[in-house]
């Protein structure tokens, strides 16, 4: 192994904030840059790049008739400290309680890892609204109707999101 | 001449020895008018001018005084003689303790000559100091050799309970303290006893001492490195590849073999490490860097000019110089936060790259070349601690600051099994129970301790003492049991502090579920479940638990009776645990004292046997045996007062109270300032401390828990041919017990047979046990079947009473009592409470061999050797005192023990009337024995007929007495009935000469 060599940029407390505001102003060009489809309609206030808001747009059966606005809360330690996501829509998901709260592994202290993407993130989001995960649910109700009758569960939710999801954008 | 005589007497008084000389050599009136026996009257205390003599040590007075007919072992107005009073002068110089002691020693051969010197060295006086306790206080070492030559008894203690050691060292003589203990403890005088010193039987009982399995932070790293160093070399990998692989298969090679065996590279792919390319061929110096970090798959590269790379945390450019196996690359100063960051979370164990998706561990030599040398040092801390940690057999000393673990060697106590508790030490005189990390509580089970001390919790205000310790335990317990779960394999306390409700153990990486704690698994719609723990019937389940647990509560608050039965046994729990706090600093007096002994020894005459080092560990075995049994004994009575039936709790009591009474025997000779027993002696109570409390562990073990009463069926099963249950009120774990009282008694039978074989000591003392462990067996069937007698047999056993023993009636009173009693019969049964005394009386001056035949003792279970010649018995045998047997004098009948410990308030048996004069002998019914000698249903209605303890002892050692000395054939014993007043003792009942 090697050890020394040049290291850009000196220590100290302001330097990890800085480290957070740079990575997540690179982070937030990228995905926005990026233009995609599912995840959109990024807010971040200027002021505080900690605190993003955007919007979820499922492309799979049967959250797909509607878009889930969510939020993320950056630590200021990221990121070398996870976010933090919730739903501010409501959602008929097995996988996410009433208060929006989201049971997501790659985001849980013990796994986070310094070098996941927040596109790495809502990735992982959005597959786990696509294929919802009943195995660890924080609504058993909901996990046990989708293990036991999925087409209920399918209507149940195409109604729920009719009633309550965001509309999706028009393109 | 009457002047001259007063004259005299009062200087003898003051001592003043010239003017006694002048007078008694000048004066032959003075010396005729002397009878040196006679008392001088109140006024000199009753002391006679051959007192005075002794008091003020006037060697030629004395001795004409003696020539003259002086009686030394007259006693003065405070109960003193000669020799007491020689003895007692404080201040003295060399010469007049030398003159003293030829005075002792003039006492002895002329002054005593013919009569029994030493019963008269045991005379006690006033306050019951021997001769020897006085030269002790007054450091007249000659005085207490010359005494001490002659038989002096050392063992005698005065009121204030000091032996001469004692009050040596009370006046500040502790070199003569020392003398005397030495000189109690190696007997010299004695050639049969010295013998033991140099035993091996003993030396060999002393090393079955549980060895302290402890272990130091260094022990932990060398076990470490050796596993590793073991596995590596049997899998061809590095040393780092070898740990990640171990601790992902709970450093178990055996497990990680069978599944390398397999599939290895699946292995090594869900342990985080690459599987080695060149198997076999691998260097194991080199930590497992395989590629370079250059160019991995997959990896953004920007800037690649000069070498310089964009990080993928920080996102600022670098030249990379950090290395890990997976090739990826940041920059060292995210490097280091993330790892310092891991460090101080505890997370040794599973740091791994932080690339998204990598799982690839950090090496150990990565994780040094970043980070700061503290750091480091607690890395390796941290890796110590989780390799403990995830490690099934070994554990951390629970103690603050005991950097020890504990690794257990039985292969069964997993730790799963959470039900059976052990006891295990850390080497640093830490004992705590592996199983639950609390304060050691064999025999009572985890659940049944935690129960006890929330109990203790819950009583604390009633009983005014919060200041304990243990309550602060239970506080903390109590904490735990609100706050947290214990996981449902490992028992570690989880606390949930967010996330979903599946849960993995973080120490034994159990799934399981927070709201039912049943396994994942059957959560699991991939392995055959679905989560359903919120739907209202399990929550239902659930909270009636907790309702329920509630309820015991209050059910214990409220209820009077419980309240004082609980005190019953918290005080004497809270009293054994104040005496285990007050023994403990014993243990480390004991390497001064056995210093200071072995120097006593060696300066010991040499002409004595102890020339050679004598081992001295005996001292620390008793006291740490004392301890042990002191541990045992706090946390019987949380089981006991967890047992269930009565039967079953009074067996249970009776098995607690000889090692108590053991115990308190051990502890009154071991726990003083000086020892009080020779060595052999506090070897021999050692060792029957020590196999008492096995004893009771075992058989607390072996009955069903009693704290959950739904585990009764797992009833441990003796061989058992000719049992039926004894009444219907038995519940099956009376059975058990009674079952298991029966082994023994075959158990030790068997022992005694191989103890006689090798004859001598040992087979002695094993019989002492066994014949206490018999009186109690006989005991426990009488208490038992008094419960179950019904009335006719008193109402018929009254008519006889009345009709055959005219000229003794019963006292009026208690006989209005009775008869009103058998007017209605099966209106009362008979129970220890309301059975009258007087119908079986304790004192008696009939021949005893009259009212105990020996049928009684026949069936009473104990194996009977025909007689190959029958002996006739004489029709009235003298009322004689029966020998002293050594179980009889050493161990009394059990319940009426030396350490006061009343029975618990469900079996006090209110006073009865007055003892009146004997009754005849009840009516027997001798049937034949079948089968083994066990105890029968018949066993007990022939105890049932209220022999006392008193009784059944001295019938014991009366028939005792006529035994002849023959050898055992206990194989053909039971079958051969004897007939009538004939009795042949077995052997291991003979009187043991």
């Amino acid at each position: 192994m090697r050890i020394g060599g040049a290291i850009r940029g000196s220590g100290g407390r302001t330097r990890k904030r800085m480290a957070a505001t740079r990575r997540l102003a690179k982070e937030l060009k990228e995905i926005r840059d990026g233009n995609s489809k599912i995840f959109r309609n990024i807010i971040v206030d200027e002021s505080n790049i900690l605190n993003w808001q955007g919007l979820v747009v499922p492309n799979q059966e049967p959250f797909n008739g509607g878009a889930f606005k969510i939020e993320i809360v950056f630590p200021a330690e990221y990121p070398f400290k996870p976010p933090k996501i919730t739903f501010k829509t409501k959602i008929y998901h097995p996988n996410i309680d009433e208060k929006g709260q989201v049971c997501l592994p790659i985001i849980s202290p013990e796994n986070w890892k310094p070098a996941t993407k927040t596109d790495q993130v809502i990735q992982a989001l959005v597959a786990l609204v696509h294929e919802p995960e009943p195995e660890h649910p924080l609504r058993g109700d909901l996990a046990e109707e989708f293990t036991k009758d999925r087409a209920k569960f399918n209507k149940n939710a195409l109604e729920f999101t009719r009633q309550h999801a965001e509309k999706r954008p028009a393109d | 001449m009457g002047l001259y005589h007063s004259r005299f007497i009062e200087a003898l008084k003051n001592g003043s020895e010239d003017e006694v000389r002048q007078l008694y050599n000048n004066r032959k009136s003075v010396r005729d008018r002397i009878d040196p026996n006679t008392s001088l009257g109140p006024a000199h205390n009753d002391n006679s001018v051959l007192h005075y003599a002794a008091l003020h040590a006037m060697e030629w007075l004395y001795r004409d005084l003696l020539t003259r007919g002086g009686k030394p072992d007259m006693r003065n107005g405070v109960a003193r003689n000669c020799l007491h009073l020689v003895c007692s002068c404080v201040e003295s110089n060399k010469r007049e303790a030398e003159r003293r002691a030829r005075i002792v020693l003039l006492t002895i051969h002329e002054g005593l000559f013919g009569m029994d010197v030493e019963h008269v060295l045991r005379e006690r006086d006033e306050d019951g100091n021997t001769a020897l306790h006085l030269a002790a206080s007054a450091g007249l070492q000659s005085c207490v050799e010359v005494l001490l030559e002659n038989k002096a008894d050392l063992y005698v203690t005065n009121k204030k309970e000091q032996t001469a050691a004692d009050c040596a060292s009370e006046c500040k003589r502790s070199a003569l303290a020392t003398l005397i203990e030495t000189r109690m403890v190696f007997t010299a005088d004695d050639d049969g006893s010295s013998a033991h010193v140099v035993d091996p039987d003993h030396t060999h009982l002393m090393e079955l001492a549980e060895a302290p399995s402890g272990m130091r932070d260094s022990d932990l790293r060398s076990m470490k490195d050796q596993l590793l160093i073991e596995t590596s070399e049997l899998l061809g990998v590095s040393l780092f590849t070898s740990e990640a692989l171990l601790r992902h298969h709970g450093w178990s090679k055996e497990q990680l073999l069978e599944a390398w065996m397999e599939n290895p590279t699946e292995v090594c792919e869900k342990a985080g490490v690459q599987l080695p390319t060149n198997l076999g061929t691998h260097n194991l110096d080199t930590p497992s860097v395989v590629s370079p970090p250059r160019g991995p798959p997959g990896e953004e590269v920007e800037g690649e000019e000069g070498g310089e790379r964009e990080c993928g945390v920080c996102v600022v450019t670098f030249v990379p110089d950090v290395e890990v196996p997976c090739g990826h690359v940041f920059c060292r100063d995210c490097w280091r936060h993330y790892l310092h960051q891991k460090i101080e979370a505890g997370d040794a164990h599973s740091i791994v790259c932080p690339e998204y998706g990598c799982f690839k561990l950090v090496p150990i030599e990565v994780i040094e070349g970043v980070v700061s040398r503290k750091m480091t040092q607690r890395y390796l801390q941290f890796d110590i601690k989780a390799f403990v940690e995830s490690h099934p057999t070994i554990r951390w000393c629970p103690y603050p600051d005991c950097h020890r673990a504990v690794r257990i060697t039985t292969p069964n106590d997993t730790p799963g099994d959470a039900q059976q508790p052990t006891t295990v030490h850390c080497g640093n005189e830490h004992y705590f129970c592996w199983s639950c990390s609390g304060e050691p509580h064999v025999p009572t089970s985890c659940e049944g301790w935690r129960k006890w001390l929330d109990h203790v919790q819950e009583m604390a205000p009633q009983i005014g003492d919060r200041t304990t310790s243990q309550l602060d335990d239970a506080a903390s317990q109590r904490w735990l049991a609100t706050r947290s779960k214990p996981c449902p394999k490992c028992r570690a306390p989880i606390e949930k502090t967010d996330g979903c409700n599946h849960m993995c153990c973080k120490k034994c990486k159990h799934d399981f579920c927070w709201v039912c704690l049943d396994e994942w698994k059957l959560h699991n719609t991939s392995t055959g479940g679905y989560f359903e723990c919120n739907r209202y019937e399990v929550r239902r389940k659930a909270d009636s638990q907790l309702v329920k647990r509630k309820e015991e509560v209050m059910e214990g608050v409220e209820e009077v009776e419980k309240l004082r039965r609980f005190i019953h046994y918290y005080e004497r729990y809270k009293t054994h645990r104040e005496n285990l706090q007050l023994e403990l600093p014993f243990l480390e007096k004991a390497n001064v004292k056995s210093e200071k002994l072995r120097a006593s020894v060696q300066n010991m005459d040499t002409s004595r046997r102890y020339t050679v080092s004598v081992d001295m560990s005996f001292i620390e075995e008793a006291i740490r045996e004392l301890l042990a049994s002191r541990r045992i004994l706090v946390a019987s009575y949380p089981f006991g007062y967890y047992v269930e039936g009565n039967r079953a709790r009074r067996l249970f009591e009776n098995i607690q109270g000889t090692l108590e009474q053991v115990t308190e025997l051990l502890a009154q000779v071991v726990a003083r300032p000086h020892l009080r027993k020779p060595r052999a002696e506090i070897i021999r109570l050692t060792s029957e401390c020590r196999e008492k409390r096995k004893w009771l562990v075992k058989d607390c073990r072996d009955l069903p828990d009693p704290t959950p009463p739904t585990r009764r069926h797992r009833l441990p099963l003796f061989g058992l041919r000719d049992y039926s249950p004894p009444s219907s009120s038995s519940d099956e774990i009376e059975d058990a017990f009674i079952r298991h009282l029966r082994s023994f008694d075959s158990r030790h039978r068997q022992q005694l047979s191989s103890g006689q074989q090798q004859g001598g000591e040992r087979g002695a003392g094993q019989r002492e046990a066994l014949e206490q462990e018999l009186l109690q067996a006989i005991q426990l069937s009488r208490q038992e079947h008094e419960e179950h007698i019904k009335l006719e047999a008193d109402i018929e056993r009254a008519k006889e009473l009345s009709l055959a023993d005219t000229g003794n009636q019963p006292t009026a009173e208690s006989g209005l009592l009775f008869l009103g009693d058998t007017t209605t019969p099966h209106s009362r049964r008979m129970t220890t409470e309301n059975q009258p005394k007087w119908f079986f009386p304790v004192e008696t001056t009939t021949p005893l061999r009259r009212q105990l035949p020996p049928s009684h003792l026949h069936r009473l279970s104990f194996p009977l050797v025909p007689s190959p010649s029958s002996r006739p018995h004489p029709p009235h045998r003298p009322s004689v005192d029966p020998p002293r047997l050594p179980y009889l004098e050493f161990l009394p009948p059990i319940p009426h023990r030396a350490l006061s410990r009343p029975s618990p308030p469900s079996s006090s048996s209110p006073s009865s009337p007055p003892a009146p004069p004997s009754p005849p002998s009840p009516p027997l019914v001798i049937e034949p024995r079948k089968g083994e000698n066990n105890f029968d249903d018949d066993t007990s209605s022939a105890s049932s007929r209220g022999w006392d303890d008193e009784e059944l002892a001295k019938a014991l050692s009366l028939s005792l007495m006529e035994a002849t000395p023959q050898q055992p054939h206990p194989s053909d014993s039971p079958t051969t009935a004897t007939e009538g007043d004939e009795l042949n003792i077995p052997p291991w009942l003979q009187h043991p000469h």
